[in-house]
């Protein structure tokens, strides 16, 4: 039998049951919609994470103390040890030894709590120098950042995240004012731009004050010489890498560290955590991707199902076409044709559903779905396959009926 | 030179079903030839080994022991695909239960076994058959339009529809009415007038009766029968198993004249003659 007339008469049999047929398809069509939407899914999120953490300044490098290397031995936590100080900052800023560094900004920060008049409200407090500007790519909305001489004299100023400030000082314009922090007063002498975080460290909700004010007066136990964190910038994306070296370089100098595998300190680019960001989401988006493809499994031994019924409702059919010169191969191909057919249809489906939903949960919903258009062709050749896969057994089952217990069973 | 060579020789063919004690033999040393042109009857009781001497002649089984010549060719140890290729090229067959596709059309239905063999103009050939049993005013009716005699004559031009050089009818009136069954052995008839090799399987001694040469079977043998409805009757073997040299010789020449019944005239053989270069092609 030629190809054609096989497609031809899988055709007329798949079209000749169309409420059968559908139903049918209906497990292949579930399974392919919930692969391309959990695909989608996942593709969102990974897409709105991505950006918070562009919109935090790409440029970003952050250098914490402790390691994520731990090789071997006792070693504390990320960020537990007290190694990077004050000095380490003023090393970093020498252009003429990290050239590829243009802001510095060492950090501390506690929670704290923050009152103007009658509102109460904690957020971080956060002590740093004028580079913490830069190294955050942040501007101002209203007012200015403090000074080193502010740095230098221990003032107690502060600027303010915009919501911070819409907390505090809802409807009013809060430079000029005095706020309280940890009960010490603190002058408002700006605001920060809105950037639009959410979630982990809303960059938004913050007071950022000297660093000095923040190490001498409101980290309990707190020395002026070690710091928490060291925020840095490159100029561009592509000088991250010199940064980087640089930066490492120098440190396990200062810190008198010989192998960079024990170093006491973690260097984090915006890239890293890019990455990580997309592999967890990758892996996230491919466990739901997974139980999706559970439920194309089940679909697929739905069409099986159906196919070996449809082999016993037509034994008669198969002994008569077999009388009539059809060999096992013919037999075997019609039924395989007619499994894959209804798996494509189903996968059709699929994919116009798949795609409904993802446009619809991401108007209707706070979810972002995207519709990946390598997942939907993904879930056709996958339920095309599924089918030709699970109709292989009661394809062969119809191919070995002989002609005449086939024809007699009329 | 090869239309000389019997449509179907048989030798000393046997089927058994299962082994040992429980073996069941359905055909016991058969031995039988049909020649070109021939309208043979092969009546039998039920489960006297006619539906599996239908199965083997139509090459829908292959015989346990024996030989089988279909046209000179041996087909009694042939392969399954072998087998499909000339029950496509070379058997029409005609059942009792007409075994029609019921989702397809009349003249779908013709087609069908064109499907699996190669060439084009498949709807014309399907339609010149339709007409040779009169139905070219029905080719696009679904099998459930038509009336029983109707659809057993959609079935016939199916069989037709390859040019075969066998025609195999299995019942082919067993599931229709008197009239109904008249028309079919008509057409029967007629094709055999025209030079058709018709082999028809039936229990009933007056569908026998119309064919010029009758084969009972019983138990598993067959015997030539000499007057169909008398050897019937008696259920007695007029002949033994030597009995097909005596048809050999009874066939060649004498016997259209003698054992046709009414009105099958010597006709046959100056039609057959003509149709042999359409058939040999196939």
């Amino acid at each position: 039998m030629s190809f054609f007339q096989t497609l031809a008469t899988g055709f007329r049999s798949v079209s000749g049951q169309r409420m059968r047929s559908l139903l049918t398809a209906l497990g292949i069509l579930i399974g392919v919609a919930a692969v391309i939407l959990t695909v989608g899914i996942g593709l969102g999120a990974r897409q709105s994470i991505t950006g918070r953490i562009t919109a935090l300044g790409t440029n970003l490098i952050t250098v914490t103390p402790g390691s994520t290397t731990g090789a071997g031995g006792v070693r504390t936590g990320l960020g537990a040890a007290s190694t990077l100080t004050v000095a380490d900052a003023r090393a970093l800023d020498d252009q003429s030894v990290a050239p590829d560094v243009i802001a510095v900004a060492p950090v501390v920060q506690r929670s704290a709590s923050i009152v103007a008049g009658s509102q109460n409200w904690t957020a971080p407090a956060t002590g740093s120098t004028p580079g913490w500007l830069v190294a955050n790519n942040r501007t101002m909305t209203s007012g200015s950042f403090f000074t080193d001489t502010d740095v230098a004299a221990h003032t107690h100023v502060a600027v303010l995240g915009a919501t911070t400030a819409q907390k505090l000082f809802p409807n009013q314009d809060p430079i000029g004012r005095v706020i309280a922090i940890q009960r010490l007063p603190f002058k408002v002498i700006g605001v920060l731009n809105l950037v639009g975080g959410q979630g982990f460290s809303n960059p938004d909700d913050q007071a950022v004050v000297p660093l000095t004010t923040a190490q001498g007066e409101l980290i309990s136990g707190g020395s002026l010489t070690t710091v928490q964190r060291i925020l840095l910038s490159a100029p561009t994306r592509d000088a991250i890498g010199a940064a980087y070296q640089e930066v490492n370089t120098l440190l396990l100098q200062t810190h008198h560290v010989g192998n960079a595998s024990t170093a006491d300190f973690s260097i984090t680019t915006q890239e890293t955590i890019l990455s990580t960001v997309d592999s967890v989401t990758g892996a996230l988006t491919l466990l739901l991707a997974g139980v999706a493809g559970i439920s194309l499994l089940v679909g697929g031994i739905g069409v099986m199902n159906i196919m070996l019924v449809s082999v016993t409702e037509r034994i008669s059919e198969i002994g008569l076409r077999k009388a009539l010169g059809a060999r096992r191969g013919d037999i075997l191909r019609q039924f395989l044709f007619e499994a894959a057919t209804l798996s494509a249809i189903g996968g059709l489906l699929g994919v116009c559903l798949g795609l409904l939903c993802t446009t619809l949960l991401s108007a209707f919903t706070p979810l972002t779905a995207l519709f990946s258009p390598s997942a939907a062709l993904l879930g056709l050749l996958i339920a095309s396959s599924i089918g030709v896969a699970f109709g292989v057994f009661p394809a062969i089952r119809a191919a070995r009926l002989a002609a005449i217990v086939a024809l007699r069973s009329a | 030179m090869s239309d000389d060579r019997p449509v179907i020789q048989l030798e000393d063919v046997e089927k058994t079903y299962g082994g040992g004690e429980t073996a069941v033999h359905a055909l016991r040393h058969v031995t039988m030839t049909v020649r070109r042109g021939e309208l043979l009857a092969i009546i039998g009781p039920s489960g006297s080994g006619k539906s599996t001497l239908m199965n083997i002649l139509g090459c829908l089984d292959i015989p346990t022991a024996g030989r089988y010549h279909f046209s000179g060719e041996d087909v009694s140890r042939m392969s399954d695909d072998s087998l499909a290729r000339v029950r496509n090229e070379r058997i029409g067959f005609v059942f009792q239960q007409f075994h029609l596709l019921k989702r397809l059309s009349a003249w779908r239905n013709v087609e069908l076994p064109l499907l699996y063999r190669h060439g084009g103009g498949r709807r014309d050939r399907a339609m010149r058959a339709l007409a040779m049993v009169g139905l070219e005013n029905r080719v696009e009716h679904l099998p459930n339009e038509l009336s029983g005699g109707q659809q057993q004559r959609v079935a016939i031009a199916r069989a037709l529809v390859t040019d075969p050089e066998l025609l195999l009818a299995d019942e082919p009136t067993g599931n229709l009415d008197t009239t109904s069954s008249a028309e079919i052995l008509d057409i029967l008839n007629r094709l055999h007038r025209e030079g058709r090799t018709i082999v028809l399987i039936t229990h009933d001694p007056d569908i026998a009766a119309t064919a010029e040469r009758v084969v009972s079977i019983r138990d598993g043998e067959v015997t030539e029968g000499a007057h169909i409805s008398v050897s019937h009757l008696t259920g007695q073997p007029v002949a033994t198993t030597a009995a097909p040299r005596r048809r050999t010789r009874r066939a060649a020449a004498p016997a259209p004249p003698t054992s046709a019944p009414a009105e099958a005239p010597p006709a046959p053989r100056p039609a057959a003659r003509p149709r042999r270069p359409r058939s040999r092609p196939e």
